[in-house]
């Protein structure tokens, strides 16, 4: 009595030879998906810490300096510690390899913390704590157990030296895992280092970085310094939905750290550095906004969608959507509450994407892209 | 495909169909179906993790290119989920299933995540509840639960009995 569905049900779904190809060269060339949409998985986002801490020159900001001696210091037994976790990660999802979420309250604290740990040099007294089993651990503990390969954090909210020491376990467990795969001779790919893409003054990356850094400053008032890094992509003759071509250019912005702060992704046309999509992401963007129910929310839906609609006016001309529609889930960390609204408008021939935050109504994204 | 990774090239060869149907029901558009793909091919390649025998790995791509649908879920919604009828513009979807099995697939295609994952795993794959709860890194209580609401949605238009193991 159990599977009724017919099994040629997806029969037609297939994926094409083309495809298969596509998949296989980037992954060869260790390349990630265009849009760095998957940047807060744990294994790649170890991935991509090689170009800081491990072989390359540290270009991004001179306190690295200080977290590199740290990492490059731990002594051996510490860091077959960390060679051992990682080998028995199995998972992808950072949320996977520790025992509860964060709370919004431990999100907070670590995005500001973690400024203070690669910026200022400040790290945590002692070393997170390695246990055979759980049964050695201390109440309200912070410790990485060996048997289940997990982290297990503390019931209550971490303090401050405890969320020093879960910066300090996921930067070692970083520059382990980059050694590691290096000894391999696994190359990370292009788009994983750390460090911004290097310019040369003229190139079309250039070019369209400062259009970037023009889009994110008039957008956001975002200014950038030197903990900023700043990942550029060009990719030549690409096809938007729409079936037209064009030179897209990506910029991703963000700074170094357990994943959860601002991050930025810029989408520029750079056959005419014209802006196709501009997003404020991660959970930094949220933190501290306040968070609606879903029935609070539909009460901001009609405000929020004219200020989306005026931003969408202004800068891609286009009005009168012939529909528009919303979803409340948006990012948040509160389940059951959001703290934007994302709005679809369908025009004749395009569709616009807006994410607004409820309490301040600003536009977090503006996609025509 | 040039033969650089042998064993890349079969992983993909064997199992990158598989995963696309199930990707692909998922996420509703092409490209970042494209996209979980490539990034759990890209774990795998990678990682390269031991598998005990093939079914383990295709339990382990299933799992990773599940984890990879939630972040995209639930991080980001940049492509729109097209709806089936739409797609059937540009792809051939239903082409030789009965008018039941057409409604069937149309009622999937819109079930939200944690519904149409359990469904695609149970009644697609036939994976059972434990291995189910498994994959998607859930309790065997949850997967019923989700299997039942799942099964009050379909009813509506699919006269098929869609029951589960006890």
């Amino acid at each position: 009595m159990k599977n009724r569905i017919n099994k040629e049900l997806i029969s037609n779904i297939e994926i094409s030879e083309d495809m298969k190809n596509t998949i296989y060269k980037n992954c060869i060339k260790g390349k990630r998906t265009a849009d760095f949409r998957f940047r807060y998985s744990g294994v790649l986002s170890a991935l991509i810490a090689v170009a800081v801490f491990g072989v390359c020159s540290l270009g991004a900001s001179a306190a690295y300096v200080g977290v590199k001696a740290r990492l490059a210091n731990m002594d051996e037994t510490e860091y077959q510690n960390y060679a051992t976790e990682v080998s028995k990660d199995d998972f992808v999802s950072t949320d996977e390899g520790f025992s509860r979420e964060l709370t919004g309250s431990e999100i907070k604290r670590i995005i500001a913390m973690e400024r203070k740990y690669y910026d200022e040099n400040v790290f945590p007294e002692e070393n997170m704590a390695h246990y055979q089993t759980k049964a050695e651990m201390g109440e309200n503990e912070l410790a990485y157990i060996v048997a289940d390969n997990i982290v297990y954090l503390p019931e209550k909210d971490m303090d401050d030296e405890q969320l020093l020491e879960y910066i300090d376990h996921d930067a070692k467990k970083r520059y382990v895992n980059i050694r590691e795969l290096k000894e391999e001779g696994i190359e990370p790919g292009q788009n994983m280092a750390l460090e911004s893409t290097p310019l040369s003054e003229g190139s079309i990356e250039y070019k369209t970085r400062q259009a970037g850094d023009k889009f994110l400053k008039e957008y956001f008032g975002q200014e950038l310094n030197d903990s900023w890094i700043v990942l550029v992509d060009i990719f030549e003759e690409e096809e938007n939905r729409y079936g037209e071509k064009m030179t897209l250019g990506i910029l991703h912005y963000y700074q170094t750290g357990t994943g959860y702060a601002t991050s930025y992704d810029v989408y520029i046309n750079a056959d005419d550095m014209s802006l196709l999509s501009i997003q404020k992401g991660g959970y930094g963007s949220v933190i501290d906004s306040k968070k609606y129910t879903y029935a609070e929310a539909e009460s901001f839906v009609k405000e929020c969608e004219e200020i989306a609609r005026e931003k969408v006016k202004a800068e891609f001309g286009l009005e009168n959507p012939d529909e528009v529609t919303y979803d409340l889930e948006g990012l948040s960390v509160e389940a059951g509450k959001t703290a934007t609204i994302n709005y679809e408008m369908r025009f004749d021939d395009r569709i616009i994407y807006a994410e607004v935050r409820i309490e301040d109504k600003e536009i977090l994204l503006l996609s025509r892209f | 495909m040039k033969n650089i990774n042998r064993d890349l090239e079969a992983v993909i060869e064997n199992y990158s169909d598989m995963l696309y149907k199930i990707c692909f029901l998922i996420l509703k558009n092409e490209q970042d179906t494209r996209d979980v793909l490539q990034e759990t091919f890209l774990i795998y390649y990678t990682k390269k993790p031991d598998f005990k025998n093939e079914e383990h790995k295709k339990a382990w791509l299933i799992k990773v290119s599940q984890n990879k649908c939630k972040e995209f879920l639930r991080f980001h919604k940049r492509h729109a989920a097209v709806p089936l009828d739409e797609m059937e513009e540009t792809l051939v979807i239903t082409d030789g299933l009965n008018g039941n099995d057409r409604d069937l697939l149309s009622v999937i295609w819109d079930l939200d995540y944690k519904l149409k994952s359990a469904v695609i795993l149970y009644y697609i794959e036939g994976y059972s509840i434990g291995e189910t709860a498994e994959i998607l890194k859930t309790s065997p209580s949850a997967v019923k639960k989700r299997l039942q609401r799942a099964r009050e949605k379909l009813s509506g238009k699919y006269k098929g009995e869609l029951a589960y193991e006890k």
